[in-house]
């Protein structure tokens, strides 16, 4: 009881001891952004598009674009990561008054259009898989994506060199993103794999696999 | 401080208080009255009825008494004693009544009456009561105007029945009357009585006949005129006719309509203002919820950032 007390104390000057920094849309704007992809790849249309909607409204509050050159671009990757065709038209209207090297080698990257010079200024986790890919060492490139850390950098990079992967690396991309329950990326994968694979009971099953994922019952 | 002195200090605050509230109690009390010596008198009456313990004996409006006890005696009398305080006794002297006052409108109290300047009322002694009943007093009084009242309604009764009977006064009076009026209007020598002269009965006579005769006249052009309109309502009148009343069938309708449609539009005016309204509630609503959802997202996100990173 009278630890109870003592924190429920604790907790209540804690809480008022704390003070919103004054940049505090921006944290709003990444939370809501980090929400974003979390939802997106998971599938949960409505509450990704609440938390797009969010994340572009926070970044708007601000004169300095970047952040929302960043949303307009990650949305952009995120949407061709599970195979939706994007041509990133929302960051092409920003992209002049933004000027940044590394969002424009970013763009360039997952537009496939990249080149030497772009690599520098890539975000790190890229740098690698980027050499490769420029290079056509795909083999390279898919190890490197399995490298990273970061799970949608991984299923990025994945979707960009989707045409040079074989059945066995689809299938290691396919179990990863069913490990984090990402369905949208799950469902992208497995009408690859379907197109990817030669045998056709194993096609057929596949398809089985569609239907029930996308059924709602 | 030792628990000893604790216990001797919590003692003390508890007597005080006691003391205190003790001392507010008595000073409450004393100054109601209830240690006032209070001086009893006894009064009869017949019935316990309308009289109760605790009943206020009042003088000039104000209360100085009440009743204390009420009891049967053995010949059916009912014994009554009640008591007013040392402060009023002087106002129940020699020669003071009592009267029972029951109002239309309020409790029954008893009124005390009194002969000012009398020496004062020994103790223990019988008052006489005098019964006062508002209500039944009101209700004798109303009776004699209630009895003339009903002998005026037996008078419009008679009248009326008189009236309606054909052998009654009033019936040969209106027959008489109109006997005389009949035989003024076609006797010659009745109305020569009344102008004057004959010449001037005639004249009248001759007068009356040519109207007859110019009223027949007029009701023969007045026939003409009314074959030529209904020569005119075969051709063009009743064709028109119809029309207008067709275009008078229509404009109601239309009219109707009209007043139907702007209800209907008046209502969805109404619904729509409605709309407006819920989407702005639904927006607040989202709004709220949106912000619910940043704190969550603060709470729950392990990584803080004011960077938006590039997925």
């Amino acid at each position: 009881m009278i630890k109870f007390f003592v924190f429920s104390i604790m907790f209540i000057l804690s809480g008022c001891s704390f003070k919103s920094p004054p940049n505090h849309f921006q944290y709003k704007t990444t939370n809501a952004f980090v929400s974003y992809k979390k939802n997106f790849l998971s599938n949960n249309a409505i509450l990704a598009k609440n938390d797009l909607k969010r994340a572009i409204q926070y970044a708007k509050t601000s004169s300095n674009l970047t952040d929302l050159a960043h949303i307009y671009l990650g949305e952009c990757a995120l949407n061709i990561s599970v195979g939706i065709k994007d041509e990133c038209e929302k960051y092409i209207t920003i992209q002049n008054l933004v000027d940044n090297p590394t969002l424009n080698s970013y763009y360039s990257l997952i537009t496939n259009q990249l080149l030497d010079e772009h690599i520098a200024n890539l975000p790190p986790k890229y740098k690698e898989f980027a050499l490769y890919k420029l290079n056509n060492q795909l083999d390279l490139a898919y190890n490197e994506t399995l490298n990273m850390q970061n799970i949608s950098s991984k299923l990025i990079a994945s979707s960009l060199i989707k045409e040079s992967l074989n059945e066995h690396q689809i299938e290691e991309i396919l179990k990863i993103s069913s490990f984090y329950g990402y369905k949208k990326s799950v469902l992208f994968w497995l009408v690859h794999l379907e197109h990817n694979t030669h045998d056709k009971h194993k096609r057929e099953n596949i398809r089985r696999k569609i239907v029930i994922l996308k059924s709602k019952n | 401080m030792s628990y000893n002195k604790i216990k001797l200090s919590v003692g003390l605050f508890v007597i005080t208080i006691f003391i205190i509230v003790a001392t507010l109690l008595i000073l409450l009390l004393d100054k109601k009255g209830t240690f006032n010596k209070r001086y009893s008198y006894y009064f009869t009456a017949d019935t316990a009825n309308s009289f109760n313990v605790g009943m206020p004996l009042k003088f000039s409006g104000f209360n100085i008494g009440e009743i204390d006890k009420i009891s049967l005696k053995n010949n059916g009398a009912v014994d009554m004693i009640f008591s007013v305080d040392e402060e009023n006794i002087k106002w129940v002297s020699q020669g003071s009544i009592l009267m029972i006052k029951k109002p239309l409108i309020g409790s029954s109290h008893i009124e005390l009456y009194t002969a000012l300047g009398n020496p004062p009322l020994a103790e223990n002694s019988t008052l006489t009561l005098y019964m006062s009943d508002d209500i039944n007093d009101m209700i004798s009084k109303f009776e004699p105007v209630l009895e003339k009242f009903t002998s005026i309604i037996t008078n419009i009764d008679l009248l009326t029945n008189s009236l309606s009977q054909k052998d009654s006064d009033f019936y040969y009076t209106m027959k008489n009357i109109r006997t005389i009026t009949t035989k003024i209007a076609n006797d010659g020598s009745i109305l020569t009585s009344i102008t004057g002269d004959k010449k001037s009965t005639k004249k009248l006579i001759n007068s009356l006949d040519l109207m007859k005769d110019v009223m027949i006249e007029i009701h023969i052009i007045a026939k003409e005129v009314n074959k030529i309109t209904a020569s005119l309502n075969g051709d063009i009148i009743q064709p028109s006719s119809n029309t207008i009343k067709e275009l008078e069938l229509i404009m109601k309708d239309v009219k109707q309509k009209l007043q139907v449609l702007e209800g209907t539009v008046n209502a969805v005016g109404s619904y729509d203002k409605d709309l407006v309204e819920l989407k702005d509630q639904i927006s607040l609503g989202v709004a709220k919820s949106n912000q619910i959802m940043d704190k969550v997202d603060s709470i729950m996100q392990s990584e803080s950032s004011s960077k938006v990173l590039l997925p």
